[in-house]
């Protein structure tokens, strides 16, 4: 839904053209007509872990970088080829494991989880490659036959770092009824996954409960369904499930205590909603999505967005809430982590007393906000697009949550993206 | 329809392209007969002696153009009115041509009941039966042309048709070639203002230099303001381009409507690409930019 041109005035004229007949049913009237060359440039980046959450190591978390190149290009009225280049660089640290904070009798508090970081910019500890900096470089290709009153479009893709390769493919289809007014669309993919270390020898901070197998990989296979209507010249509504099945090494090569179940499964149901209100120039998105899947986790996303036009500017503030139960296996001392037995009870005698365990704080229980502001400035035929993101996930944000501690993994990131679109 | 018209198609031979160059002609006619305001069978004509009864049930092609038609009223702020042909009532514009003689004002009493017939607000409309107060007359001229021009590409389409250019009195509909298209000169009809090249798309073009009026030495369009009843003081042409025809037509329209002082800020907001040239001359051209 992200496509629907927020440009409300000719959205509610296409609209009710769409329903004459004379208008609708003309052969690939949803091509694109115009080539768009595009480039965007995204910083991504992680505010450091607080000192207090540290037991060891850098608390300087994520920083991303991304240049990435795309172009859209029309064919004969009937057909749209897509590319995109897309090269990234990522240097930081990441919560290796937990351990309970030293309490002042020589004893450990469990009620402070605190973080070994898996080291901070690159560099070598004892002659060990401590920290990370990746370079990944994804690039892919789509195309789309535009025929009387649908489409059908598939794509390639493929992703590589210096510790992972990617090879994805996917097929899907839009066919459209009741004079265009309602949009059905379907789909199905495959990615195949490959992990390694990079020279396992030096990486010292891997996972030591569940080695990466030599050959390790993982694959995800997956399909949506989905619908849309438009409900009059001012409103659209949409709804779609999907599915995926993932298998294969799950498990994160670089947290120390981390084992997880082979298999997880997912299903996700989202409901959108525009709504444009002519009297002040914008369209105000809704969004809700459901996720649930076989490892525990469900997920609730509430999304709004109002895209506002002013002469040749479009402002888009839009607020995010997230709140995910944690997975069955979660513990936020993973090492410790024995059936029905809290850590402190434990002792802290052994780890890896159950099957599955994940101290990874994308694994808990938490909630998460984000606001942002978008500016896109369509000095034709150029956009210039600026946008902000601020994001933060608390324990605390979830209900019922009150009064707990967050785990130290959890994050807070700024996330800011400057793009040209130029078309043809 | 009132205008030249002309259409070009690409056929295996010359003696294929008749017929299927009259599957076009003969769809063009079939909306004139059923919707001109000259012709007294028309099912406009029908729905315009209505007017004061208890209303018109309308077939389902009617319907979606008179609903059409009303998301223009909407999306134009009540500028796009179809109810509003009456005005023409108090000027005549069949005198007049680009060199017209100097024209008399309209008696304020005369505009004042015209007015009051008319406004789109006013007429019931429940997506099926239209209800006319009395006096009041419906007017799809500034939509016939331009929706003809699609179900001609429509019908030629589903004929097989692979290539086809159809212009109906600047209106233009085309698809499946790189059809060159020439821009009408404001000043001088007879010529290209621009040479432009179309492969799938439509133009439509609104212009005072069809019919002008000459009042106080100042030269307006033969558009009405529908809420004044006032010929607008508007740019020579503006010409825009969409997917169709019928949005190409409305948003031009809509924006000779908004006058000199808004017809860019009613352009911009619909975001299609246009070319205006104004009274003096100059061109504002956000075809070019649009790599047209």
């Amino acid at each position: 839904m992200e496509s629907v041109k927020p440009n409300s005035k000719l959205m509610a004229l296409s609209a009710a053209a769409a329903a004459l007949q004379g208008v609708s049913g003309q052969a690939s009237a949803a091509a694109p007509t115009e080539a768009t060359l595009s480039y965007r440039y995204t910083n991504y980046s992680e505010s450091a872990i607080d000192a207090d959450l540290v037991a060891s190591g850098h608390a300087g978390r994520y920083d991303i970088k991304v240049n990435q190149f795309s172009a859209l290009m029309p064919v004969a009225g009937k057909w749209a080829f897509a590319i995109s280049l897309q090269d990234e660089t990522l240097s930081g640290a990441s919560p290796w494991h937990n351990v309970p904070a030293p309490a002042d009798n020589g004893q450990v508090d469990f009620s402070r989880p605190q973080a070994v970081m898996s080291g901070a910019t690159p560099g070598y500890e004892d002659g060990n490659l401590v920290g990370i900096e990746e370079h990944r470089t994804d690039g892919s290709f789509g195309a789309t036959y535009y025929y009387d009153g649908g489409s059908i479009s598939s794509n390639f893709a493929f992703s590589t770092e210096d510790d992972y390769d990617s090879y994805s493919g996917g097929l899907s289809l839009e066919k459209e009824f009741d004079k265009k007014q309602t949009v059905v669309a379907a789909g199905v993919s495959y990615s195949d996954d490959s992990i390694f270390y990079e020279d396992a020898n030096r990486v010292i901070k891997k996972n030591e409960s569940h080695l990466l197998p030599d050959d390790a990989g993982k694959t995800n296979t997956s399909g949506f369904i989905s619908i849309s209507r438009i409900l009059g010249p001012n409103n659209i509504i949409l709804g779609g499930v999907s599915f995926s099945a993932k298998e294969g090494h799950l498990s994160d090569a670089y947290k120390k205590y981390d084992k997880r179940p082979s298999e997880r499964d997912a299903f996700t149901v989202n409901l959108s909603y525009r709504h444009y209100i002519k009297a002040m120039q914008g369209a105000w998105h809704f969004d809700y999505r459901y996720y649930d899947d076989n490892w525990g986790v469900s997920s609730s996303t509430f999304s709004v967005a109002l895209y506002k036009n002013w002469e040749k500017l479009q402002f888009v503030p839009s607020f995010r809430y997230y709140g995910q139960s944690a997975a069955s296996f979660y513990d936020v001392f993973a090492m410790y982590r024995k059936d029905g037995i809290a850590a402190e009870q434990n002792d802290g005698v052994a780890y890896a007393k159950w099957e599955y365990f994940a101290d990874d704080a994308r694994l808990s229980d938490f909630g998460a906000m984000t606001v942002g502001f978008k500016v896109v400035f369509k000095q034709r035929p150029v956009d210039w697009v600026l946008g902000l993101e601020y994001y933060l996930a608390d324990k605390e944000f979830l209900p019922g949550n009150s009064d707990q501690l967050s785990p130290p993994g959890l994050i807070e990131y700024t996330r800011f993206t400057f793009g040209v679109d130029h078309k043809f | 329809m009132g205008t030249e018209c002309a259409l070009q198609l690409a056929a295996s031979s010359k003696n294929a392209a008749a017929p299927l160059a009259n599957i076009a002609i003969n769809e063009v006619a079939r909306l004139e007969q059923k919707y001109s305001r000259y012709i007294t069978s028309s099912v406009l004509s029908a729905i315009n002696a209505s007017a004061g009864k208890s209303g018109f049930e309308v077939d389902s092609e009617t319907a979606e153009l008179i609903n059409y038609a009303a998301s223009s009223y909407e999306q134009s702020d009540g500028l796009f009115d179809i109810s509003s042909g009456v005005l023409r009532k108090a000027w005549d514009f069949r005198r007049v041509g680009t060199k017209s003689p100097s024209q008399t004002l309209p008696a304020a009493n005369v505009l004042e009941s015209l007015l009051a017939s008319c406004g789109w607000p006013k007429v019931g409309w429940d997506g099926k039966r239209l209800k006319l107060p009395k006096g009041f007359e419906l007017d799809l001229g500034g939509l016939v042309k331009e929706y003809a021009a699609d179900c001609a590409k429509k019908c030629l389409q589903q004929a097989g048709v692979q290539s086809a250019l159809i212009d109906l009195g600047g209106d233009v509909v085309a698809f499946g070639g790189d059809w060159p298209i020439g821009i009408k000169d404001p000043s001088n009809p007879a010529s290209a203002k621009v040479h432009i090249t179309l492969q799938n798309g439509a133009l439509a073009t609104s212009g005072n230099y069809e019919r002008t009026l000459l009042i106080n030495g100042k030269r307006y369009s033969h558009i009405l303001n529908p809420k004044t009843g006032w010929p607008i003081e508007s740019a020579a042409s503006i010409t825009v381009m969409a997917d169709n025809c019928l949005i190409a037509g409305t948003v031009s329209t809509i924006a000779m409507l908004a006058g000199n002082r808004r017809a860019f800020d009613v352009l911009e907001e619909f975001g299609l690409p246009y070319f205006c040239v104004l009274n003096d001359d100059r061109v504002v051209d956000r075809l070019a930019e649009s790599g047209i």
